[in-house]
């Protein structure tokens, strides 16, 4: 992975103008809501992959990279919104630079255009898992065990496992269905042979036994062993065949009794239940078409899924991003769920009533094709009508297309009409009353009938046994890969889910210290447990703080990235993550990145200032790189403190008798120093359980603890017999004092929040000498030269000095002796 | 459309690897097993339609 030491952004999101030199080191940006810390983020995304999630992910609707990217006033100048990123190869420590502009979104500026550099920053913008957002944070600890499959596996790149798992579990599927098509089939041929033999059960015994008789009485020798090419009527061609009759009296008779058996089928419990069953459930889907619309779009989608490329959506021509794509279909496919199981519900209770509906006109044929070989023909219209409906209303059931004619097909497959039966009762009289044929022409037509249907029969058996056979690879193969699958996945997430508890015990060591965790994979699913203080382990949403959750997301995220990238886990943006945190374990949190992740680049946004000062306190920023947006306007973008300059700024405000607008800046301003004076000196401040420290709860301590320091200062110079500097500080302790009092900070002492409020009502000339007052107060408490706030050094325990970073102010504070 | 391809790596590589070797212990034909040897990993496909046609080529 890489390491940013510059990122230049011009007229992008929100910003116009911003330079941030990194130099591989942690940045921390913080400001309030609304003051562009996001659009540095979102540039991050953009530079490296060319996309921004916020704008191409779930349920954006409209809004696009290409057309919303630009800042708003430039948004038709896509050319001119450009974000620009100076960084290092970690592993190789390769510098390059990348440029990339909206109007050229996919054909950034590379320089060295190399293999290295390049390989880089495609699986950079392959995978966009460096940039943590508290959106994504959750997803990962409350989701359902579905979705955390899913994204955690997406997280760590094996989304290829699952399109396998897919498509392995499809094709099983499909060959299953196939094998019990075939098997139906066969079924029906078997009874047609078996009918045609006149004999209760097939097997090889029966049936030579049944068809020798017969060649015994027209003289051909005995059929020893039945193979597979058997023909039953070996001989009979040379015998008799011209003398074959059309009409076999004994199988049309068994025939019509198959027929009359399987109308009395339908009123058997068996196939009433299912039936019954299958119309409870599909009457009330009747009533409107969702349900059906529901399995077009699950068809349209799954469908959709296969063409989605690089090009946006396959159906509309859509701008998408193709990750986002996939998963708004995956999102919406996975909501089409309950429908596609009730499908399967409704189609497992159909099968058995396709195959006794099948039965019945396969048996019905007959009947009609004996009754065209009476003399004379009898004609069987209203079971030929019938044999009709039964066929068309399979197909409606097995097509599952629209529910009313489905409902209709299995009202009409559960009853036969009484004069169809009428109908092949007169066949049955009929054949009835045929002459019982001399039995030399009765065994030539029972071989006939008989060789036809068991060659039919043959092919059945062949297509059933193909058909199973292909079924039980693809399951087998399926049910390997489910295994391999689970099983490599669980060793991962063993690994995983040690590192995980391990972060998350370090974190959270003062109540958690025998905190641990479970992640077991089983089949597209991801279960996580965790322990709840030694009761036992559940849910993490079970017992948990929604702090302690996030602080979960955080470290399984970590955990995840870890295992993800190992050594090369080198930049990872936290985007307004950290705050989600529980406070009280907020400090921890940064020691452990501190102390685990010491290659991890980190960059931070958070709104609160609180936060930053942690991360200052425990070393994981510093403080030079740290960037306090203060406010952020439409035509400039974002302002930074430490780079402008706010004095001119508030006097150009009351140049312009914008009063309320200068003591707005004059305010956030001094509040902003406050915090850093405070901090920066130790002040002891009111505590505050919310942090919101008012300017009058900081800047009082903040120039008594300067003037404490000052005067101890002095005193030391005094002791170290430095006289010359002793009177140096004493002097400037005077002058403070005189700078204090012209602010009139003092009386804040007494109502803290009157006299800055007020400030807005004042008139130009009476506010343009508070300014002053304070502008001369503040430069007491910066180094002319760098311009940093004076601080102590160090920062813990005893102290030592007084002083800027260029050390122009570097006053000893050591007690001598 | 271009079938989708993108060779396999890492983790996913070596899961299927493991699955590819499982499959060995099965009564599944060699041949069948060193054809989605190739299509899947040297190859890159992994689509319904590229693996069906590896189990069932003649179908």
């Amino acid at each position: 992975m890489i390491i940013i030491d510059r990122l230049i952004i011009k007229k992008f999101r929100g910003i116009i103008d911003l330079d941030i030199e990194l130099n591989g080191e942690n940045l921390a940006i913080c400001g309030p809501n609304g003051t562009g810390k996001s659009g540095v983020v979102d540039a991050i995304e953009f530079v490296l992959s060319g996309d921004i999630s916020r704008l191409s992910g779930k349920g954006r609707g409209n809004v696009s990279v290409k057309s919303h990217a630009p800042h708003v006033d430039y948004r038709d100048d896509p050319a001119s919104a450009i974000v620009e990123l100076h960084g290092r190869i970690a592993s190789s420590g390769t510098a390059f630079k990348i440029r990339r502009s909206v109007d050229q979104v996919k054909e950034p500026e590379i320089e060295p255009n190399n293999s290295e550099v390049n390989s880089v920053l495609v699986e950079l913008g392959l995978h966009k898992s460096v940039t943590l957002s508290r959106r994504e944070l959750i997803e990962y600890i409350l989701s359902t065990p579905g979705d955390r499959a899913a994204e955690i596996q997406a997280l760590l790149q094996l989304d290829k496992l699952v399109d396998l798992r897919k498509n392995f579990q499809k094709i099983s599927n499909a060959k299953k269905r196939g094998a019990k098509l075939a098997s139906d089939n066969k079924v029906v041929a078997s009874r047609n042979l078996t009918n045609a033999l006149a004999i209760p059960k097939l097997n090889s015994k029966s049936i030579l036994s049944a068809v020798n008789e017969r060649r015994k009485v027209l003289g051909l020798p005995a059929i020893e062993e039945l193979t597979a090419k058997t023909s039953v009527k070996d001989g009979l061609s040379v015998v008799a065949s011209g003398e074959a009759k059309a009409l076999s009296k004994s199988v049309a008779t068994e025939d019509l009794k198959s027929f009359f058996e399987n109308s009395a089928h339908l009123n058997q419990p068996e196939f009433k239940d299912n039936a019954s069953a299958a119309l409870e459930l599909l009457e009330p889907l009747a009533k409107s078409t969702d349900f059906l619309t529901s399995l077009d779009r699950q068809d349209l989608l799954q469908s959709a899924r296969k063409l989605v490329g690089d090009d946006g959506c396959p159906v509309c021509e859509t701008e998408w991003e193709k990750t986002a794509l996939l998963e708004k279909i995956d999102e919406k496919l996975e909501s089409l769920s309950a429908q596609v199981a009730l499908k399967d519900k409704i189609e497992a209770l159909l099968a058995p009533t396709i195959t006794s509906a099948q039965l019945l006109l396969d048996s019905a044929s007959n009947v009609r094709m004996h009754a065209a070989k009476l003399k004379p023909i009898q004609k069987c219209s209203i079971l030929n009508e019938h044999e009709k409906l039964i066929e068309s209303s399979i197909d409606h059931l097995r097509a599952f297309n629209s529910i009313q004619p489905m409902i209709d097909a299995l009202n009409a497959i559960s009853v036969i009409p009484e004069t169809a039966l009428d109908e092949a009762k007169l066949v049955s009289t009929e054949i009835a009353k045929l002459p019982d044929t001399s039995k030399k022409d009765a065994a030539r037509d029972y071989l006939v009938a008989v060789d036809e249907r068991l060659d039919a029969f043959r092919e059945q058996s062949r297509a059933e046994k193909s058909a199973q056979l292909d079924a039980d690879v693809a399951k087998r193969v399926f049910e390997t890969y489910e295994q391999a699958h689970e099983d490599g996945l669980n060793e991962v997430y063993k690994l995983i889910q040690d590192t995980f508890a391990s972060l998350y015990r370090q974190m959270n060591s003062d109540d958690e210290g025998a905190f641990e965790a479970s992640m077991v994979a089983s089949g597209a699913q991801l279960g996580l447990d965790v322990d709840f203080y030694g009761r036992g382990k559940f849910p993490p949403g079970a017992y948990h703080s929604e702090g302690h959750q996030d602080g979960m997301g955080l470290c399984l995220y970590l955990a995840l990235m870890s295992h993800l990238h190992q050594d090369g886990f080198t930049f990872c943006v936290l985007d307004d993550v950290l705050m989600s945190v529980d406070g009280a374990h907020r400090l921890t949190l940064c020691n452990l990145l501190v102390e685990r992740f010491p290659k991890t680049q980190f960059v931070f946004t958070t709104h609160d200032d609180v936060w930053l000062k942690k991360m200052q306190t425990t070393g994981l920023v510093k403080t030079k790189n740290c960037v306090h947006f203060r406010n952020w306007t439409v035509e400039d973008g974002p302002a930074e403190w430490r780079t402008l300059d706010p004095w001119a700024e508030i006097k150009q405000s009351v140049d312009n008798n914008d009063i309320e607008a200068a003591a707005s800046s004059l305010r956030r301003y001094l509040e902003f120093l406050s915090r850093e004076i405070c901090h920066n000196l130790r002040a002891q401040v009111v505590y505050r359980g919310d942090n919101q420290h008012a300017l009058g709860d900081l800047l009082p301590r903040a120039t008594s603890r300067f003037s404490e320091l000052l005067k101890e200062a002095a005193a030391t110079a005094k002791k170290w017999e430095n006289d010359e500097e002793a009177e140096g500080l004493n002097q400037k302790l005077n002058d403070f004092k005189t700078a204090v009092h012209k602010s009139n900070i003092e009386q804040w002492s007494l109502n803290a929040k009157v006299h800055y409020n007020e400030w807005a009502n004042l008139d130009k000339n009476d506010f343009l000498p508070v300014v002053s007052a304070f502008e001369e107060l503040v430069a007491f408490l910066r180094c002319d030269k760098c311009k940093a706030i004076l601080y102590l050094n160090p920062s813990f325990g005893p102290k030592e000095a007084l002083r800027c970073v260029c050390a122009q102010n570097n006053f000893n504070l050591k007690k001598k002796g | 459309m271009a079938e989708e391809v993108e060779k396999l790596t890492g983790l996913t590589k070596d899961i299927v690897e493991q699955f590819l070797e499982r499959l060995k212990e099965t009564d599944l034909e060699d041949e069948i097993i060193d054809r989605l040897r190739v299509a899947i990993i040297e190859d890159g496909k992994h689509t319904e339609k590229a693996l069906l046609a590896e189990l069932f080529p003649e179908k």
